[in-house]
């Protein structure tokens, strides 16, 4: 095995009720790479961000997900949390009751197992924050409660930046935002690189180029992945569409 | 004369055969004999309370103790209060008086395992009184607890009751209160129950007054085999008198639960207002939940509203819990306190809420 392979999907079967939905899926990263995800409505992508995270509504047939060469496939929901993984989420979730610094100090320790001094989790969340320009009271508003669209979605990379997870996965976290927006969030992205973390970034966007240098791009047409290739790629699909990337 | 009144009681309720609950199956027992209780339920006050009801007082108070209709969980349950309480309050804000509040504990232990209280609040015109009650027990003692409240909210008055039941699995919790509300005057409670394995709990409201107001919020528990029946019944008979009750729990295990509300709008309530909402949340497929709302109205110009709903653990906010890293039994928490959140919130006392959202904590991370 490849010292550095972090993530690696063999022939990745998945259905949710009686839909097949990724249909022999595979994929390779090593650490500190970034990979472009990208494909039609209906291809499959969320479902693969689901699917890595655990989502109980999807089902594997077939196939196996290794992380760090650990086969993942029956790890809890947590359990892959714990490992390093996170998923940025298209629609987060509306949390009422729960503050975003509170919750965010209990994922924290949660997914070290070590409790974290109050004062040393507030300086890290205020500088993420700050990174992120995320004014300072969002950490006493419910999580995700009567937030933007943008707003949310900000709040998923300050997640993703507090808990430094090994594999970031972005599902159209550009989608619905506008330019700005997408570019204060993309640059976030950025500067939380740090030639370890990975990043798997599902988009239909290809202007995240203008923000984000990925070391490559897939499409995935149909619950396949049916080219791989440079960020070029992805000008490719500009000028040519999906159609061209049909099996 | 107040003995009196209690040996009548009890051959009323000699005379009345034992409750059968059907919606929960439960054939309501009660004990055979009364032991005293021998706790001082009143910790804090900053008024004058009435210790004992003696001739003269009884004279004074008996338009308010003796009710002409059956209200509460049943007579059964009343007569029992009545005539075989071993302790109780009697309290009576005079007029225009602020800032009154009480705090009182309806514990149960070894040495006191029955608690039978009948209560008497009298608010005067224009007067306040917060009051808060704490039910719980040593967890060790098979218990009973029974109680009658009279409230009365007289013109322009205003009443809070804080109410936390955390009763263990040891304890069958009954509890009715009757509330007069005058013109003007405004109760509001807040119902937490949390424990026993069995409960019933009661709330008759009449809205005498034009302009009075009633609004109550419940939040309950249901683990193992808890069984529990929440009645809410509101009489409008002011004008523009408004009265609104919100329900929100969470069962478990093998909790069964009854939750039924009336809006009675009579002749005359014009422009009143009422509502009734309950939200469950399932944490288990062997549970059974019954929502039983009802509206009744004899006068046109009114608004009235009732909503139940009941859903499973919402999947996709525990797989968005979880993948940051909580497990289950935290994410699951977490969710339920998200759904108490909206009622919570509208709890001043910032400690009665933390308090709250403790013992929530408590009793769903027991396992």
């Amino acid at each position: 095995m490849n010292k550095d392979l972090l993530l690696k999907i063999d022939d990745l079967k998945v259905s949710v009720g009686d839909r097949n939905i990724l249909k022999g899926l595979n994929l390779e990263i090593n650490s500190g790479e970034t990979h472009l995800i990208m494909g039609p409505n209906g291809a499959g992508k969320s479902t693969l961000g689901n699917v890595l995270m655990g989502h109980p509504e999807y089902k594997i047939d077939g196939g196996n997900i290794y992380f760090q060469g650990e086969d993942i496939n029956k790890l809890s929901v947590n359990e892959r949390a714990k490992k390093g993984l996170f998923l940025s989420f298209q629609y987060p979730e509306e949390i009422h009751g729960v503050t975003v610094e509170s919750f965010l100090r209990t994922s924290k320790s949660a997914v070290t197992g070590k409790n974290i001094s109050i004062l040393k989790f507030q300086k890290e969340l205020k500088e993420k924050m700050d990174l992120l320009e995320i004014p300072e009271e969002y950490k006493d508003r419910y999580l995700n409660v009567g937030f933007s669209g943008g707003e949310k979605k900000k709040n998923e990379i300050l997640q993703m930046a507090i808990l430094n997870p090994k594999l970031a996965i972005l599902d159209e976290t550009d989608s619905g935002l506008d330019v700005d927006a997408i570019k204060t969030i993309y640059e976030g992205i950025n500067t939380l690189k740090d030639g370890k973390k990975s990043f798997l970034v599902i988009t239909h966007y290809n202007k995240i180029l203008d923000y984000l240098e990925p070391d490559y791009v897939h499409i995935l047409v149909d619950g396949k992945i049916v080219e791989t290739g440079k960020a070029d790629l992805a000008d490719k699909i500009e000028e040519l569409g999906y159609e061209n990337f049909k099996m | 004369m107040f003995q009196n009144y209690k040996k009548q009681n009890i051959k009323e309720y000699e005379r009345l055969p034992n409750p059968y609950w059907k919606r929960i199956n439960e054939n309501i027992v009660f004990p055979e004999a009364i032991s005293d209780y021998n706790k001082n339920i009143v910790s804090e006050k900053n008024f004058k309370l009435i210790e004992n009801m003696d001739e003269d007082l009884w004279f004074k108070y008996i338009g308010y103790l003796e009710l002409d209709k059956n209200h509460g969980l049943g007579e059964k349950f009343l007569r029992f209060a009545e005539g075989f309480s071993n302790t109780g309050v009697f309290i009576d804000i005079e007029a225009n008086s602020l800032g009154n509040k009480s705090k009182i504990n309806m514990n149960i232990d070894s040495d006191n395992p029955i608690l039978v209280d009948h209560n008497l609040v009298i608010v005067r015109k224009n007067s306040e009184l917060d009051i808060y009650i704490n039910y719980e027990d040593d967890g060790k003692t098979n218990g009973f607890h029974n109680g009658f409240t009279k409230i009365y909210v007289e013109d322009g008055a205003k009443l809070n009751i804080y109410k936390i039941q955390n009763y263990s699995n040891k304890i069958k919790h009954f509890d009715s209160s009757t509330i007069f509300v005058d013109e003007d005057a405004e109760i509001n409670i807040v119902d937490i129950q949390l424990g026993s394995k069995l409960k019933g709990t009661n709330y008759d409201v009449q809205l005498k007054g034009n302009r009075s107001f009633c609004d109550i919020k419940n939040v309950y528990l249901g683990t193992d085999n808890n069984k529990m029946d929440f009645n809410y019944h509101f009489d409008f008979l002011g004008r523009e008198s408004e009265g609104y009750i919100e329900s929100s729990g969470a069962l478990t295990d093998e909790s069964w639960k009854v939750f039924r509300s009336t809006e009675n709008f009579i002749k005359g309530c014009k422009k009143a207002e009422g509502s009734a909402k309950e939200y469950v949340t399932l944490l288990n497929k062997n549970i059974k939940s019954h929502a039983i709302p009802a509206l009744f109205a004899t006068e046109d110009d009114i608004i009235g509203d009732h909503a139940a709903s009941a859903g499973q653990l919402d999947e996709n906010k525990m797989f968005y819990l979880m993948s940051r890293g909580l497990d289950e039994e935290r994410a699951k928490i977490l969710v339920v306190e998200s759904s108490f959140a909206p009622i919570l919130e509208s709890l001043s006392d910032k400690e009665v809420k933390a308090d709250i959202l403790k013992l929530v904590k408590d009793r769903l991370g027991r396992n």
